[in-house]
């Protein structure tokens, strides 16, 4: 019992002496890469480089790494609907990239995509002007001029993207499926 | 709240490909970073605690809010990274995204020696007055800690319960708790010491919080 008042929360004396080890073993996902090799000829086409205009708040280019760990976890049922409220494919558990495979997303790789997005070893296919719509960025990553000269090899021109496959995904998750991304409401 | 690894990747493509959901993303950590004194509400979760799933140590968070140039949240992120002493800051096992590089780390090593100064100084000030001058605790008051043993030994230990030890990092923005509770007896943590004396420590304390706030943009290199 005590009457007073209390400290704020952050601030409640924690166990701070105790640092958080709870994060131990987050993967790298900001660090620069270690890795950084070119997807197999055969299969992989590089086309003409992807340039993003340079955003105000300037972000250094992550890297094309991404593992099959990233989505092996079904979060989304295959009609589509969550299956679970948080979006769990982080790469936590990122392994070493084979880059000789690459491996359609489980969930987005969608089948009335247009155009496919490589990331690390992980192929999406989505829609180009859905995804046009929602910035001039993307909308320029998905220019008419930029896709005429991507390679093709299943058919829609496939391009590169510097974004990890994780980070790509979460983009998608929130122009597919927002629900997942829970971002308030504009004040 | 999504967690920490979402949230990170909401704001990296947020801001890569201009979207207009940043705005919506940056409102999720508005309440745990603030930018004013006001925001440090009393019962609310800040820093970190705020993202469901594993809590993200505040290194990465500070990390993050850096490269992603989230100057407004800064303050409170190097704050909340520093709170946890120089073992925190520097403890070689955590994982690469948690580990500071050289220049933030000496931004925030300096910080904190800053605060910990500020709070040791201030924090004496408030319990044994200022240099030089009298306690102006009434004559029958145990608190007259510098002219009298008992009242100086219950000072240090008030002093010591509340700025702790310079391993333990800093808790000079926390509202210190005085009193603990004894065999169900609630009691000032330094014997003998008058409620009168309590109040206007905890007064004092509270103006303390105000200007080491207002101090956090200058002491961790934000301004200008």
């Amino acid at each position: 019992m005590t009457g007073r008042p209390k400290p704020i929360a952050a601030g409640q004396r924690d166990p701070a002496a105790t640092p958080v080890v709870t994060s131990l073993g987050l993967p790298n996902r900001d660090r620069e890469p270690q890795i950084a090799q070119p997807p197999p000829p055969e299969r992989v086409v590089i086309p003409e480089p992807v340039t993003v205009p340079p955003s105000p708040i300037t972000q250094s280019p992550s890297i094309s790494i991404a593992t099959l760990s990233d989505f092996t976890t079904a979060d989304v049922s295959d009609d589509g609907s969550p299956t679970d409220p948080t979006i769990s494919d982080t790469s936590d558990n990122e392994l070493p990239i084979d880059t000789t495979t690459v491996t359609q997303h489980k969930t987005f790789y969608l089948e009335d995509g247009n155009v496919e997005v490589l990331c690390g070893n992980t192929l999406f296919r989505v829609t180009a002007s859905t995804l046009s719509l929602r910035s001039p960025a993307l909308s320029q990553m998905f220019a008419k001029s930029i896709l005429a000269s991507a390679e093709s090899p299943n058919g829609c021109p496939r391009i590169l993207s510097s974004d990890t496959a994780t980070d790509f995904t979460t983009l998608l998750k929130m122009i597919y499926l927002p629900e997942f991304v829970a971002l308030p409401a504009y004040r | 709240m999504p967690d920490f690894a979402t949230f990170s990747s909401l704001l990296r493509i947020t801001a890569k490909y201009e979207m207009p959901a940043r705005s919506q993303v940056l409102e999720l950590v508005h309440d745990a970073y603030p930018e004013t004194f006001e925001g440090l509400g009393p019962s609310k979760p800040l820093g970190e605690n705020i993202f469901s799933g594993k809590t993200p140590h505040p290194n990465e968070v500070l990390n993050l809010f850096v490269r992603q140039k989230l100057t407004s949240a800064l303050p409170m992120a190097y704050y909340m990274a520093v709170r946890r002493g120089p073992n925190s800051l520097m403890d070689r096992h955590l994982p690469p995204n948690a580990t500071l590089p050289p220049e933030i780390l000496q931004t925030a090593i300096t910080g904190l020696m800053e605060l910990r100064e500020v709070e040791l100084n201030e924090t004496h000030g408030l319990i044994f007055g200022p240099k030089n001058s009298h306690p102006s605790s009434a004559s029958n008051c145990a608190s007259r800690i510098r002219t009298c043993m008992a009242g100086s030994s219950a000072g240090q230990t008030v002093l010591r319960h509340i700025v702790g030890s310079s391993r333990s990092g800093t808790k000079v923005l926390e509202v210190p708790e005085f009193y603990e509770d004894r065999g169900g007896e609630v009691q000032c943590v330094g014997p003998g010491i008058c409620s009168g004396c309590v109040e206007r420590w905890e007064s004092g304390h509270a103006e303390l919080r105000k200007r080491v706030w207002a101090m956090l943009p200058d002491i961790f290199g934000l301004k200008g």
